[in-house]
């Protein structure tokens, strides 16, 4: 016999609270029953699941505050039916760098969110981080699947896995609140602000678990992911556009928008543009930048100020009338931003121009 | 037979991903199975609905003027051996 450690959990551990437990405990239990049913069906520790449900039950007390992540192995597959638990909350590093990494890397994100946003989680109501690791064979990617995180492993040569960044999982997990808030369409402008949604937030979520500046911080995205085969520094940089390796062609202004079928027609290219205006509002504002330009593009995002198929116009626009809202009309932060969107081409400046003259 | 305008071969290319880089190879017909080229012309005649997805990967199938985008998940299994044929382009 295997001498197997795991057993098939029975369902009737959460759901025993969910019929005796206070009302609180018993929506907490029935959240987690609901977190994905294939993790009932799984065979995992039974004291997994045990441990998951109580972490659920002290969150539902608390108000939020505190992530709740599973990361699981694809075993390199691309459907996600045979995947195995891994490490779930209030459990020690395991033996798999990738799942310590990115069980890490959505625990800053989730930092970020709650601490400089008071977000709880992607839904803002407590939604568990689900990652997958180890996703198909040599898999050259990351993304959120509008449920979960997938990481490859990266084929060794373009890339060498997703893990190490924690701005690669600030910028996924993103996506799944872009997609819960603004629901940019993928696509031309909407899609590159989308991306570029990503990218801010992902720095932000670096910046803030290194307790850096927005003076200090590298504005890299994909820093110490890259193989041998892709020569340079990070995959973008928003501070300077175009320069992160050797293939990079993002723009910095839009007199160098590109024009193109692929990408979704070039969103992870455009998105050069409005990270280089956030970059420059932030510096220019000073200080740690999620407290100032990360406010003001939060707020943009969280009060659904723009429409899914926004260009980058409208969404420029809606940053600076928050940036009004927040810190005043004329006040400093509201200058930086309509100064960083003249910068790259957005905006004419007339605003500007109003606001310096008081 | 060999024909001789540039519907001879398939170029394929896929951008997208998190990275949004842009690979691409150039496959010659000969070298493609039968059933690979019937997964070619079936995309290239009926192509499925676009729904692009936040850092999917997107390929681009092109035979002399006729040319399919396809979300990752569309992309025939058939055809994921050609894959390792593609490099990045400058
Ligand atoms: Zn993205």
């Amino acid at each position: 016999m295997s001498g197997c450690l795991c057993s098939i959990v029975p369902p009737n551990v959460l759901e025993q609270v969910a019929r005796t437990g206070s009302p609180a405990d018993r929506e907490a239990a029935l959240n987690t029953l609901a977190i994905d049913h294939s993790l009932r069906t799984l065979r995992i520790e039974n004291g997994t699941l045990r441990g998951l449900a109580a972490r659920r039950l002290a969150l539902a007390h608390g108000g939020g505050g505190a992530p709740l992540r599973v990361i699981y192995d694809a075993q390199h597959r691309t459907d996600t039916h045979a995947s195995l638990v891994m490490r779930t909350e209030g459990e020690p590093p395991v033996g798999d760098t990738a799942a310590n990494e990115a069980f890490d890397g959505l625990g800053h994100t989730y930092r970020l969110y709650w601490d400089a946003f008071q977000r709880d989680s992607i839904d803002d109501g407590g939604m568990p981080l689900l990652g997958e690791v180890h996703f198909g064979v040599d898999y050259d990617n990351a993304f959120w699947d509008g449920a979960r995180m997938m990481f490859g492993d990266g084929d060794g040569r373009l890339f060498t896995g997703f893990t190490a960044a924690i701005d690669v999982i600030g910028h996924e997990l993103t996506h799944g609140v872009t997609q819960d808030t603004l629901g940019l369409r993928y696509i031309g402008q909407s899609g590159a602000l989308n991306e570029s949604i990503s990218d801010v937030f992902g720095s932000l979520v670096k910046q803030f678990a290194l307790n850096q500046t927005a003076e200090q911080a590298d504005w890299l995205i994909g820093e110490g992911i890259l193989g041998p085969a892709l020569q340079g520094v990070a995959l973008r940089s928003m501070k300077a556009p175009g320069t992160a390796f050797e293939g990079d062609v993002q723009p910095t202004h839009m007199s160098g928008y590109v024009r193109t079928a692929s990408d979704n027609g070039g969103v992870h290219i455009n998105s050069g543009i409005p990270n280089h205006a956030f970059y420059l509002a932030a510096t220019a504002i000073g200080g740690r930048a999620w407290a100032g330009a990360g406010r003001i593009w939060y707020d943009t995002m969280s009060s659904g100020a723009v429409r899914p198929d926004a260009q980058f116009h409208a969404f420029a626009m809606a940053t600076l009338h928050t940036a009004e809202r927040l810190f005043g009309l004329g006040s400093s932060q509201a200058v930086a931003v309509s100064e960083a969107w003249t910068a790259v081409g957005v905006l004419k400046g007339v605003r500007a121009l109003d606001a310096a003259l008081g | 037979m060999r024909r001789s305008d540039d519907g001879d071969q398939l170029e394929l290319e896929r951008s997208g991903g998190f990275a949004g880089l842009t690979l691409r190879a150039l496959v010659p017909f000969e070298e493609l199975s039968q059933p690979q080229r019937a997964a070619v012309d079936d995309s290239l005649s009926s192509p499925p609905r676009r729904r692009p997805q936040a850092d999917r990967f997107q390929y681009q199938l092109r035979v002399g003027e006729r040319r399919v985008v396809l979300e990752e998940d569309d992309f025939p299994a058939v055809l994921r051996p050609l894959l390792r044929r593609l490099s990045v382009t400058r």
